[in-house]
């Protein structure tokens, strides 16, 4: 009875409960403003190789951006919520792990669930892990009956592997495959068009004043393809010399719209002193735009004097020719020496500037992202 | 040379400067700064997606842009 007694205390001694509380602000020079505040709780057990765990996190975002301004119409409020759960199980070299989360918001629903196997080999110097995830989202507008939404399905698959090189160096190569087929427009975007031969008077950030003086009455909404094949080769590398770790991710991008991109991402972890980690970061991302991307979309004249409005036609400026340079650092800071019971202060701070090549309105926006969070862990 | 021919060579390359490392020297990869998952949390990751035209690179389920 008492060692009974004894094997569970010592099973209840043995969980690990981390909490932790975030809250994110983001604003750029288009006047938009996301504050994220976030919850994230789990319970696991080390030795036997389990962690169950659940986030709720809330976006208020405020935007009146120059899309909207160029429309004339209000600056708009919106709330998303976003809950997830996921857990995972540890048995000898195998690790299995499953995701779902559900992303709500008045004209959005998505739900998305993902499961993931990891297995290590040559004593955890080699370890293949594959995923594979779905999901299903209603995409509609404000104000428009449920019933005609549209749908947007998302598949995907992932392959890679993590190999050890040395005792301080290891490196991973995966290779992502995404599927969307469905609905993939902006419904609130609509595309200004000009008349045949004149879209080279709209020159690269034209004004909205330019644009509506040169642009012709009908202004149908945003239209892309239906499917959308999306595939990332991703590399990362990490190595640690004395107090500094040095991490670099390498992401080359490809899809069926052709667009291509590379993503550059370094971070530096620098053990400052024994409870503080500061942590500079660097990130370059530069992509080419879709195939079907056009800074002004004329119209073309039929024979019969009608007018045909292209077929493909977006205002999205991140479907265009773009780079973005961002810079930043966070700073973790441990708030207490006890080793059972560790709490944690984080601070992020990043700032972004993208470059819009071949854009209306704009040439360039200018983005902060900050980040508090306090963590604590209980054993 | 085949495509598959060529696939096992680049792997053959690619792990040939690799050392096995025993659990007992592996006190530095096992700092938790050399995990190699995705460095962003939710809200970044989220930012990217919405700033970047590319996918991809992460881990788990994603889902709401958020952003029609």
């Amino acid at each position: 009875m008492i060692l009974l007694v004894a094997g569970k205390t010592a099973k209840a001694q043995r969980l690990t409960t981390r909490a932790e509380g975030e809250v994110t602000g983001y604003v750029d020079s288009m006047q938009v403003m996301v504050t994220s505040p976030s919850v994230k709780v789990s319970v696991g057990d080390d030795v036997a190789g389990w962690s169950v765990g659940g986030r709720y996190l809330v976006d208020v975002v405020s935007a009146a951006s120059v899309d909207i301004v160029a429309t004339a119409s209000p600056r708009w409020n919106e709330l998303r919520h976003v809950g997830s759960i996921e857990g995972m199980y540890k048995r000898g070299a195998l690790t299995v792990g499953a995701a779902a989360n559900v992303s709500h918001e008045p004209d959005y629903l998505s739900l998305g669930a993902a499961l993931n196997v990891a297995v290590d080999l040559l004593e955890k110097n080699l370890t293949p892990f594959f995923a594979v995830r779905y999901g299903h989202d209603d995409v509609g507008r404000r104000g428009l009956g449920r019933e005609h939404w549209s749908v947007l399905q998302r598949g995907g698959a992932q392959a890679g592997v993590t190999f050890v090189i040395n005792r301080s160096l290891i490196a991973s190569v995966q290779l992502d495959a995404d599927f969307e087929r469905g609905y993939l427009a902006k419904p609130y975007r609509y595309i200004p068009l000009f008349a045949e031969g004149s879209s080279e008077q709209v020159a690269v950030g034209a004004s909205p004043q330019i644009v509506n003086a040169l642009r012709l009455d009908e202004r149908p909404v945003d239209s892309v393809p239906d499917a959308r094949d999306r595939y990332a080769l991703t590399g990362r590398i990490a190595g640690r010399v004395r107090r500094t770790t040095l991490r670099l991710d390498e992401r080359l991008y490809r899809d069926s719209w052709g667009l291509w991109a590379s993503t550059t991402d370094a971070r530096v972890f620098v053990d400052v002193g024994a409870r503080w980690l500061l942590q500079p970061h660097l990130r370059l991302h530069t992509q080419s735009s879709v195939l079907f991307w056009q800074r002004a979309y004329e119209v073309t004249s039929t024979k019969e004097g009608g007018r045909v409005v292209p077929r493909y036609r977006t205002g999205d400026r991140e479907l265009s020719r773009l780079d973005t340079l961002t810079v930043g650092f966070t700073s973790k800071l441990r708030l207490n020496p006890q080793a059972q019971a560790p709490w944690f202060l984080q601070v992020q701070v990043d700032g972004a500037y993208t470059r819009f090549l071949d854009a209306l309105y704009l040439t360039n926006r200018v983005s902060l992202f900050t980040a508090l969070g306090v963590s604590a862990q209980w054993n | 040379m085949t495509a598959q021919q060529r696939l096992v060579l680049t792997l053959a390359l690619a792990f040939s400067g690799c050392a096995r490392v025993p659990a007992y020297q592996r006190e530095t990869l096992a700092h938790p700064t050399m995990l190699l998952v995705g460095m962003a949390g939710v809200a970044e990751s989220h930012i990217y997606a919405i700033q970047e035209g590319a996918s991809g690179g992460g881990s788990g389920a994603e889902g709401g842009c958020g952003c029609n």
